[in-house]
């Protein structure tokens, strides 16, 4: 695909939109290479190393609040730091947005550690096939405690993996019936974790394995055969470029866009990092569906990559929660809200008060504290729109480096991208 | 796509904001001196500043600091009610003519405690409505073996009708006997939907089977909006509120009232000063703040805690309902404070759950109706509950129960005239396997704002709802 635009605007913005955000001064070094040098340096990555590596985070079953609490937010405050300090921004980022989708939470999970082995299936499978990566989330032992998989039995099966797995993980509302969900649950119906390793097994007892009609398709019976019809409907391939494409080309964005990138994933049988790749194609070729506003959570991070700070996560998780987005905490299975829900007044707040504690722990040499003027502020911290009248007469009531800082990083040129 | 649809509208702006700002507050007394609004524009903030810095520090409790000055002449707005003179007189002595009472605000001086308050609270995930209030027929015990609740331990209602509630709503037993309740059965849309999103969709907007736009709160606050209205008129505590999204009218969201402050130690006058003028919400958000920063702290859970239960064991309806009586005691403009709770998806070990988010649901209504009643505002607020979808009648596997249809939601407050029973749970007649709906849910909804405009059927009400709606038989 031609590629029309030059690196110093549309680069910067993928590299903040899928690559986590540019570090301090990142913005030169894009500046000196062609743009797809710059994009292919960006997207051709392999999975870096686990951010939990050598830690044990499980809590068994029990009146064990205090250490779950902890050793949750250890697991958390890893993942936060990994994503600061990736050297594979994309396959990161992509971990984090389908945390956003396959939807799972440490309030229900209780066990820290399946929420570890949760994540990590989704940096290992997030940018391979998709239905791959369905089948490995629809046994896997977080999602089966999230969402009751395992308390589900062919005598009473339970409902709520069935539905949000075809409403909100796949296909959408709409694309199936009541019956498909009752089928669906009877052909999910039986399996069990071990609850201190995670393992799950399929109870042959507990299952129903009576052949189904499924989303129009036939003998539909096991996870295999229910994640086969997912991947057979129409919808699905729609349903997962929209949803990509809003973070990568922008939330109003030409549908041709959406139904040319559900093209290429149905051809590469559903293969995600085609349909990356493909969305970033029509970024470069001038696809423009307007602003990403940043949740709190990759807004923290671009602010960390950027100026180097590394504040104390103590004081960062009540912020973060106060913003109303702290990983592993979604407020419900549709995981977060986007785009203006984050204009609300508890996340400017919050926004304020991280900003603050980013600012303070930034080291005194980072160019975000030594940059001379606006522009200068502005290109440390990757951003390449201009500053609105606005923002900058805020900016200019401010002298010290500190307070220049913290205001830069809430502004809206820094919070959307 | 995005199933919770943002609270504020991105393009709705508020004009010249930080002068609007100073003008409102320099209406409050707190910037005496300012001759000019524009030249408050920048400076009035930073005086405003100082001064809540210094008050804030001599602040044991919530004091009188948000208050306006003592009002000496009616407004035009209050002259149009006979309910002046004191916060608490029901809604059965207020005449008719106060109908139109919202929408004829004007400028003037700020009158405390007059204007209703509504207070909607969301109990999220789907409540199950056959657990909460409980027919006493045996279908009952049959559907539900495990998780049926013993006739014997239910909390008898006061009214002559076949059913009882969920033993961990007896703290509600006072308000009961004082007619203060109101119980609705088999609430639900004609087309009802078990998805909880496309639910609260029809819930938030108020008009099934359309594509959400506003919300019906948010279009009521529209309807009534005037230059004059303060930033706090409508609040949601406790998350994202698309009830509350409008087309003009912006709403203040609020999750943990402890953050909520842009006052730290380092921080210092002329970045906040800075901050808030990045946007008209930005400035809004900022007065905001000063209001909430005068409440004494209430417990607050932790990311990592089990759902509604912070250090104290407090739940968040008990949580968030506090802050909601404290707003309501602070500021008289607030007129919709919307509260969000969840954890209501019981799709498994039910029976535990269940009792312990009844029980927060019940402590927190009772004590937030002390608490206004303490506070003098009891008999101008009105609450109701919603829930998406009330669950299927057949337990599942798992000791819980799934999506289903009708559910049952409460009306509270002083100004019910006759509290009662109505509607019906008829496990006789059921919807594939679900509570058939029997009310609209705009019933409650159309009941709560004819209240909220002064107590009689209003055209404001049918208008935000599209269209007349049944009342309910609580009200005159």
């Amino acid at each position: 695909m031609t590629v029309l635009l030059d690196s110093t605007d549309v680069v910067p913005r993928l590299y903040r939109r899928i690559g986590l955000g540019l570090r301090g001064g990142e913005l030169d070094t894009i500046a000196e290479r062609s743009p797809s040098d710059a994009v292919s340096a960006l997207l051709d990555t392999s999975i870096g190393d686990d951010p939990w590596a050598g830690t044990d985070y499980t809590v068994l079953p029990g009146p064990a609040g205090g250490q779950r609490r902890r050793l949750g937010l250890l697991a958390i405050s890893a993942w936060i730091d990994a994503l600061v300090d990736s050297e594979q921004p994309v396959d990161d980022w992509l971990a984090w947005f389908w945390h956003g989708r396959f939807v799972s939470a440490l309030t229900e999970v209780k066990n820290p550690q399946f929420m570890v082995d949760q994540i990590r299936v989704l940096r290992a499978r997030g940018r391979g096939s998709f239905g791959e990566l369905t089948r490995a989330v629809t046994i896997d032992a977080a999602m089966l405690l999230y969402l009751d998989g395992n308390d589900s039995t062919a005598q009473a099966p339970n409902e709520n993996y069935s539905r949000e797995l075809l409403e909100l993980f796949t296909i959408g509302h709409g694309a199936y019936t009541e019956d498909d969900v009752a089928a669906g649950a009877a052909a999910l119906s039986g399996w069990r974790i071990d609850r201190s390793t995670g393992d799950p097994q399929l109870r042959t007892r507990r299952h129903d394995s009576t052949p189904r009609r499924y989303l129009q398709a036939e003998g539909v019976h096991d996870v295999n055969t229910v994640v086969t019809a997912i991947e057979h409907n129409p919808e699905l391939a729609i349903t997962i470029a929209a949803r990509l494409a809003a973070e990568i080309v922008g939330p109003q964005l030409d549908p041709a866009v959406i139904v040319r990138a559900a093209a290429a994933f149905t051809a590469a049988n559903l293969n995600v990092d085609v349909l990356l790749r493909s969305l970033v194609d029509e970024v470069l070729a001038g696809a423009d569906g307007g602003q990403v506003v940043s949740g709190p959570l990759l807004w923290y991070v671009a602010a960390r990559r950027a100026t180097g700070a590394k504040p104390e996560m103590r004081d960062v998780f009540p912020q973060l929660r106060a913003a109303g987005q702290v990983p592993w905490l979604a407020p419900n299975v549709s995981g977060w809200p986007s785009g203006a829900a984050w204009n609300n007044a508890a996340t400017l707040v919050a926004r304020f008060a991280l900003a603050e504690l980013i600012a303070d722990s930034t080291p005194a040499d980072s160019v975000a504290l030594t940059a001379g003027d606006r522009d200068q502020l502005a290109r440390a911290l990757g951003i390449t729109t201009a500053w609105s009248d606005t923002t900058a007469a805020a900016l200019d009531r401010l002298d010290r480096p500190r307070e220049r800082l913290v205001l830069a990083l809430v502004s809206p040129e820094f919070v959307n991208c | 796509m995005n199933p919770f649809p943002p609270p504020h509208s991105p393009d709705a702006t508020r004009p010249e904001p930080v002068t609007a700002l100073a003008r409102r507050v320099s209406r409050r007394g707190l910037l005496i001196g300012v001759a000019s609004a524009a030249a408050a524009s920048t400076t009035g903030i930073a005086v405003l500043y100082a001064a809540r810095q210094t008050s804030r520090s001599t602040l044991a409790a919530r004091t009188s600091i948000d208050r306006p000055p003592a009002v000496t002449t009616p407004s035009t707005n209050a002259a149009t009610t006979s309910t002046t003179t004191t916060a608490t007189t029901t809604p059965t002595t207020t005449p008719t003519t106060t109908a139109t009472t919202a929408t004829t605000t004007s400028p003037g001086p700020i009158v405390a405690g007059t204007d209703r308050v509504l207070v909607v609270l969301q109990l999220g995930g789907g409540n199950d409505a056959l657990d909460t209030v409980v027919p006493l027929v045996g279908a009952y015990h049959d559907a539900r073996p495990h998780l049926a609740l013993a006739d014997e331990s239910l909390v008898r209602l006061p009214f002559g009708t076949d059913y009882g509630l969920h033993p961990a709503l007896a703290p509600l037993g006072a308000l009961l006997t004082a007619g203060q309740i109101g119980i609705v059965a088999g609430v639900g849309f004609d087309q009802p939907d078990r998805s909880h999103f496309k639910a609260l969709d029809m819930w938030w907007s108020a008009a099934p089977g359309e594509t959400f736009r506003t919300g019906w709160l948010g279009r009521w606050l529209d309807a009534t909006t005037s230059n004059d209205d303060a930033v706090l008129r409508s609040v949601g505590l406790g998350g994202s509120v698309p009830a509350l999204r409008a087309d003009t009218a912006q709403s203040i969201g609020v999750t943990e009232v402890e953050q909520f402050s842009v006052s730290s130690s380092a921080t210092d006058a002329a970045l906040v000063t800075a901050w808030s003028m990045l946007s008209p919400e930005h400035a809004a958000a900022l007065e905001a703040t000063y209001t909430f920063a005068g409440f004494p702290t209430v417990g607050a859970g932790t990311p990592g805690d089990e759902p509604g239960s912070g250090p104290t064991g407090t739940g968040d309806v008990t949580t968030r309902l506090r802050t909601a009586a404290q707003l309501i005691a602070a500021e008289p403009r607030t007129r919709v404070v919307h509260v969000t709770v969840g954890g209501f998806d019981t799709h498994a070990a039910e029976a535990a759950t269940h009792q312990r988010l009844l029980a927060d649901v019940a402590q927190g209504i009772a004590e937030f109706q002390s608490a206004i009643e303490a506070s003098g505002n009891a008999g101008r607020t009105l609450l109701v509950t919603t829930s998406e979808f009330g669950r299927r009648v057949v337990e599942n596997g798992s000791g819980g129960t799934d999506h289903g249809k009708a559910g049952v939601q409460f009306v509270i407050g002083q100004g019910l005239t006759s509290a009662a029973f109505t509607g019906a749970m008829d496990l006789s007649d059921l919807a594939d396997g679900d509570l058939r709906p029997v009310i609209d849910p705009r019933s409650i909804y159309a009941s709560a704002l004819d209240w909220l405009e002064g107590g009689s059927a209003s055209g404001v009400t049918d208008a935000v709802l599209g269209g007349p709606f049944e009342r309910l038989p609580f009200f005159f």
